[in-house]
Order: C-alpha cells, then structure tokens, then sequence
C-alpha cells in the first residue's frame, strides 16, 4: 500500500493536513507526531500509526528510561544514543514494535547496528533517506546495505529526499537515493510512506510525487 | 512561563524575550559604533520525531534599515557578509563585536513564543535565508533602542495560549503547564446593545462610535478609555504608549465573535475598540460558514486572508483593502451582492476581465500582485485608472525540491515592461520580493511613468505593518521610535567623496537594472563621483534625487 504521511504537512492542524494529503489519493496515511490537534480529529481513511503520534497532542514520549516502549505506534525510531533507553530497548521482554533503521546519533544509526538487528531478527521499517545520511557519514557500507535490501522482515519503508547531511525531507525527483528499490517494494506489497515536506509544494507538485508510484500500485 | 503564576502566557513570553533583545540591543550598539540596527528573527527546525526546535538569531547592519535576507560570509574569517551585515554564524569572534543571541529555550518556550511566525520551511536551522524576521531594534538618537515589531503571522492556529497545553501531554520537564485561558468578550449591557447595532450598520462613521466611546468613557471602563485614543495619533507619546497597552491587555477580546477567525497578533484596533486590521483564517468549511453569520465584520476596514479558504460576507461592508485575494474570493463578493468601499485589492492568483468587471471594483487606486508570473495579469481591465500598482513576486521556490532558491532581478524588470505602457503620467509600480512569509521586503524598486526611478533597501513596506508593528511593540512595553512614520521608502545611502569610510554596503541598483535603463535610454553614463546626476528618456525618469549609485 502506498501511504502518505501526515508529516508532509507537519505543523498544520491535524485534520487539515489529513484531509489535504488525502485528496491526493493514497491507499492511506501514516499519522506521524507534530500536528496540531484537531478536537474530535478521525483519519478520512486507512491508517499506520508511527513513533509518538497522538490524537490529543502534538507527540508523546516513546521510550521510557528502563528500555520500554511507551507507545502501541505500528513503527518507532529507537532511542537517541544519548537516552538511557538506547542501551536498554532491546533487551526488553515482549514483542518490539517496528524499528526504524536511523543516522548517527541515534540506536540502529550505524550499518554494524543494523546488523546486529539483522542478525536478530528485527522487523524493520527502512527509510532509504536515513540509509542516505550514514552512507555520506561513512557508517554503512555498501555490503550492508546491500543485505539489508533483501531482508526478509522490512515492514515499511520510508522514503524522502536529502543533502546527505542533514534530514531535510525534501520532495523526490527521480534521482532520489533508493526511489528505486522503494518502488520495488510497493510493487512486492511492502508498505511505502512518502515522508518529504509538501508544505512549499503546489497542487502539481504534490501529485507528481505520488505519480512516482502510480506504476508500483496494485 | 509567566511570572505572574503557572499558566502559560503567550504575550508575556514575548515580551520577555524583545525586552531582551533590546537591552542586548544597546550593549551591542555601545560597542560597535558603526552598527545601526540589529534585527531579531526567528527559524522553526522541524524533526520527524516533531521535535520542533525554534531557533532565534540575530544578525547586525550598518545602517538603520536593515535589507533582507542576510547571506552569510565565509564562516572562517570572521568579518561578517561582503556587504557588511553580519550574524552570529559569520561575524567577529570577540563577544562585544559579535552579535547578540536570543534568550528564549529552542525547545521549549522558543517554540511557543514564536512558531505561529515561522514559515513552513521544513526545516530552517542554520540557514539565514530562512529565518522570519521578528523585530528591529535600531540605534536611537537619544542613545537609547528603538524597537519595531516587524513579525508576521504565517501559522494563526498558533497564534494562543492553548498551543501550549497541546504538546505532549505533560508539560516540559515533566512539569505540567497550563494555558491562561483567553479572554473572550462580555455580553452587551442593556444599554450597549443598540449602541453597538447602531455602529454595525454604519461602519464608515464615525458618529456611533463615538456614542459608543462616550457612553463607555462616563463609566470610566477602558473600552472608552482606548476610544478615546483611537481616533487619530494621540498628542503625546505616553498616551499612544497607553493606547497600546490596553490593545494588548483587551485586543483578544475585544474580538469577541470573531476571535476563531482572527489571529490576534495580526490585529488592529483604531476608530474605538474596534478590530480594524486582521489577517483572516478559516481552519474549516464549517468554520468558514459558521463566520458568514457574524455581524461584526462590519467593523472592518482592512482583511488579508491567509490561505485558499476564503470568502466575502454581506456583512463587511466597511471592507476599504482587502488582500490575498484568490479568483474564487472575488467571486464570492460578486455572489453575495456586496459592494464595499474597495480601494486596494490584493490578488494572489489572476482573475478574468470579466470577473473583474462584475466585482464591484471600480474604486479601486491601489493593486498588489503577489505571484511568480505576471503576465497572467496583463489582462486585468484596470491599469489605466491605477495610481500605484505592486508586483511582489513569491519567493522562488524550486518545483524538483520545494526549497527557496536565489532571487533573480530579471523578473521584475520584466514587470515594469509589462506594466509601465499601461498605467497613466504619475501613477507608479513597485516590484519587490515576497519573504517566505508573505511579507514584503527586500530591494523594491519604483517607477513613476514620466517621473522617476527609486531604488530601495526595506524589510517591511505596507503602513499597516508599521502601525501594527508599532502599536504591538509599544504594547510589549518597549519604546516608540522617534520617528512615527517608518514605512516611507529612504533613499539608498551613498558613501560621499568626503565622508568618512564606515562599511557601508554595496547597495548599488543590480548590473542587470542598469542595463535594463541603460537599454531603453533612461541612464546617461556615470560620473566621476559614480552617482547619476541625471537621467532622461522615454518615461522622463531623473536619477539625481535617487542618489542611485551605479
């Protein structure tokens, strides 16, 4: 299925942006943290929920400090390395959510993390722009990405555009690092959630970074 | 956090942080004699986990009037921007020559303090092209700052007390903060109820309102006191300090039913207690029918709406300027009959002749465009009867990535080719830069048919940001400039032979302007001094008053 999230429109009151990005026509939406609350706010269509999302508040905490999940969110980032949590997170009992593979700074920010989460097991949702950022930071190599690609448990992918230094979320273009292999995914069921700003975006330009995909929906 | 108590107070936030700025303003001017003004603005860092940073910068000029936006100089020389402005990211390394730094917590009472006046960038941290101008402080006469509030509302959801209680649930630290509840207006006395229809059903009069005033001044409430002041500039400067104080303390609520449509930054009051001036948003189609029933847009003399959902009412008929008008907008006034005393019109998107024609728009002296392409306008039945047309183009933005990009000249003289044929001797277009934020700032420059050619450096240029900049600073506790008027375009500063050598900038008009005149004969060659002394040709324009430099 091929999503959108409500982060393409972060900052907008809730059910603005979902209504907005719903027009669009995607099979449905990740409701991501960072929208001002729309009282009585109920999504136009299907949803994932992602990290500290809440209906009532622009976020929520994600991790407490012993390691747990705070949140029933379908995919989460993992704790800062700088949070007591990071440490802690995956040695935790009961089931994980999903992980997002991240950049430096944060837990499953480094190729030799991500192994590990390999290795593991991990159900993994993959944003291909965060992969971008530690392939320019010179942390994953191009053999773990390459493995990481044909993973078996990627349950989102995650797709926007970046500098390589910093997670700018800009719209696609057709160059965009690993546009390709997340059409592949769409193309073999994986969900896929557009993540980049749409903010500065006119009408067109906003249908033409769905369009993108247009070809990969069943 | 106020310090009055636990809840959240938006307005005291604020304040908190200008009067900061204004007293790192005079210690900065105190020891960089060469620096006149300093301008505070304000960058949201957005982070898909919403960590929503806002970052506060200032960045110093060596005139009075700042321009905008400031580009960075190299980052390791440490002598600011080529044209002598310079921030923290460029400028000298000792911390009485480098500028100041704002006070308020980026991730916390930053974020509230400021977020409704920072555009949808996506993601502004460290980029100075980027950030949202706030406030000016200037190096004043008597020694002292001048303070101009300059901010402009681009998120008006905002624009309240409750943005805080909406975070995360908890509060900051785990110290859960509460909103101060907005003050909403009290129902009309007996006595009040056929004063106030009488002033709804003549918004262009005076009279009632004064009735109005006066009933209000005889029981000593501040509703007449602000009256009072209101109607024309207060003889002293303590009373327009008052003026303002108490359209801050009262102004939200002296919204009354219009407060969900209006984001109170962005209001002004004058005439009494009445709305004047706003910024108009509807967050919903229901929202948008629910205010077609309220009277008291009939108080109104000046709207700009913020966004696409937009439409005219039977009740504003006082409606003298009205901008950020989309097609369908204007379609709107047609459909429900009004015929309000229009003599500005903002257009954000072009519209027909023929819709022109059927809007009641034949009083109309004054149009602003704001597009990116102003040929679509050209065929606007209306350019003969101007007396001033503004093109203000919209920030480029790039289609592949959304994000800004350079600034070219060769738009706007396009504009003056187009447009210049069709207006009559004496009338003027402007062609400047729309910030990010939809205001109107930067190098503007002004050509009379059979007049002249002014070129100019100014943030922000429409009196009704002055006035409101003035009443809301004033009302924050900081000081009027000396000087009431700021908006009227200056003329460039022009280092003479004699003068003394301080930085002043490269100011000159861009190479592709002078060719631009050159080419249609309106320069002679420069002289020895490098100014114009004069100038003449098909529009009759004279450079010498201009003081242009090339």
């Amino acid at each position: 299925m091929f999503f959108l999230a409500l982060s393409c429109l972060q900052g907008r009151p809730m059910a603005d942006a979902a209504a907005e990005l719903w027009a669009l026509g995607p099979d449905g939406l990740q409701l991501t943290p960072g929208n001002q609350p729309t009282p009585g706010f109920s999504p136009p269509g299907p949803t994932r929920t992602h990290h500290g999302f809440a209906v009532t508040h622009w976020r929520q905490d994600v991790w407490g400090e012993e390691g747990g999940c705070l949140v029933a969110s379908d995919s989460v980032h993992p704790p800062l390395v700088t949070e007591s949590a990071a440490g802690r997170f995956l040695e935790v009992d009961g089931p994980l959510p999903i992980l997002e593979t991240m950049y430096p700074r944060y837990a499953l920010g480094t190729g030799a993390e991500l192994e590990h989460a390999m290795n593991r097991g991990l159900r993994l949702a993959v944003d291909v722009s965060h992969l971008f950022l530690q392939l320019e930071a010179g942390v994953l190599t191009k053999q773990t990405w390459a493995r990481l690609q044909d993973y078996a448990h990627i349950a989102e992918v995650h797709v926007s555009r970046n500098n390589g230094r910093t997670d700018a979320h800009q719209p696609l273009t057709a160059d965009t690092f690993g546009l390709e292999w997340a059409r592949e995914q769409l193309r073999a069921g994986t969900p896929v959630v557009v993540e980049s700003y749409f903010h500065r975006l006119g009408a067109d330009a906003r249908r033409a970074q769905c369009a993108l995909f247009d070809r990969d929906r069943p | 956090m106020s310090d009055q108590d636990d809840q959240f107070d938006l307005a005291a936030v604020r304040a908190l942080a200008l009067e900061r700025f204004k007293a790192d303003a005079a210690g900065y001017f105190a020891a960089n004699p060469d620096m006149h003004s300093l301008v505070f603005a304000v960058s949201q860092y957005f982070s898909d986990e919403a960590y929503d940073a806002v970052h506060e910068s200032v960045i110093a000029f060596p005139s009075r009037d700042p321009w905008w936006p400031h580009v960075c100089g190299d980052d390791d020389d440490g002598v600011g921007a080529s044209d002598g402005s310079s921030c923290r990211n460029c400028g000298p390394y000792e911390a009485t020559h480098r500028p100041p730094h704002g006070h308020l917590e980026s991730n916390s009472d930053a974020v509230y303090a400021w977020s409704a006046f920072c555009s949808e960038h996506g993601g502004g941290e460290g980029e100075p092209e980027l950030q949202d101008p706030v406030a000016i402080a200037r190096r004043g006469a008597d020694g002292g700052v001048e303070l101009e509030w300059v901010a402009r509302v681009v998120r008006p959801w905002l624009d309240t007390n409750e943005v805080v209680s909406r975070r995360d649930g908890r509060g900051w630290g785990g110290v859960p903060v509460k909103a101060r509840p907005e003050p909403t207006r009290a129902p009309w006395a007996e006595a009040e109820q056929p004063l106030f229809e009488a002033v709804l059903a003549a918004p262009l009069d005076d009279g009632p309102r004064r009735v109005l005033v006066d009933h209000w001044l005889e029981r000593a409430d501040e509703r007449g006191e602000f009256g009072a002041l209101s109607f024309g500039s207060p003889a002293t400067e303590a009373l327009r300090a008052r003026r303002d104080v108490l359209a801050a303390r009262h102004g939200r609520a002296w919204l009354g039913p219009l407060q969900p449509f209006i984001s109170v930054a962005s209001a002004q009051f004058a005439r009494g207690p009445f709305v004047s001036r706003a910024v108009v948003s509807f967050r919903s189609d229901a929202e948008q029918a629910e205010a077609a029933a309220v009277a008291d847009w009939a108080l109104l003399d000046a709207i700009h709406f913020f966004d696409a959902r937009q439409s005219f009412n039977t009740h504003m008929r006082g409606l003298r300027e009205v901008t950020g008008v989309f097609a369908h907008g204007l379609a709107s006034l047609v459909e429900c009959g009004l015929r309000p005393p229009l003599h500005a019109v903002g257009l954000v998107e072009p519209v027909t002749r023929g819709d022109w024609l059927a809007a009641p728009l034949g009083a109309v002296r004054r149009l602003l465009i704001d597009c990116e392409e102003p040929r679509r306008f050209q065929e606007l039945p209306v350019f003969s009867t101007l007396e001033q047309l503004e093109v203000w183009f919209t920030t480029p933005t790039d289609e592949a990535t959304g994000f800004v990009q350079p600034w070219s000249d060769e738009r706007g003289l396009m504009a003056f080719d187009l447009f210049l044929p069709l207006m009559r001797p004496g009338a003027s277009v402007s062609v400047g830069y729309a910030l990010p934020n939809g205001a109107h700032a930067g190098v503007v420059t002004t050509v009379t048919v059979g007049g002249g050619v002014r070129v100019e450096r100014r943030m922000f240029t429409s009196e009704r940001a002055v006035k409101n900049a003035q009443s809301r600073l004033a009302a924050l506790g900081a000081p009027r400039p000396a000087s009431v008027e700021q908006s009227p375009p200056q003329p460039l500063p022009l280092p003479g032979p004699a003068a003394p050598a301080p930085p002043v900038p490269a100011v000159g008009v861009s190479s592709a302007l002078r060719r631009w005149l050159e080419k249609r004969g309106w320069a002679k060659p420069r002289n020895d001094s490098g100014t114009r002394t004069e100038c003449a040709g098909a529009a009759g324009c004279h450079f010498s008053k201009a003081r242009i430099r090339l």
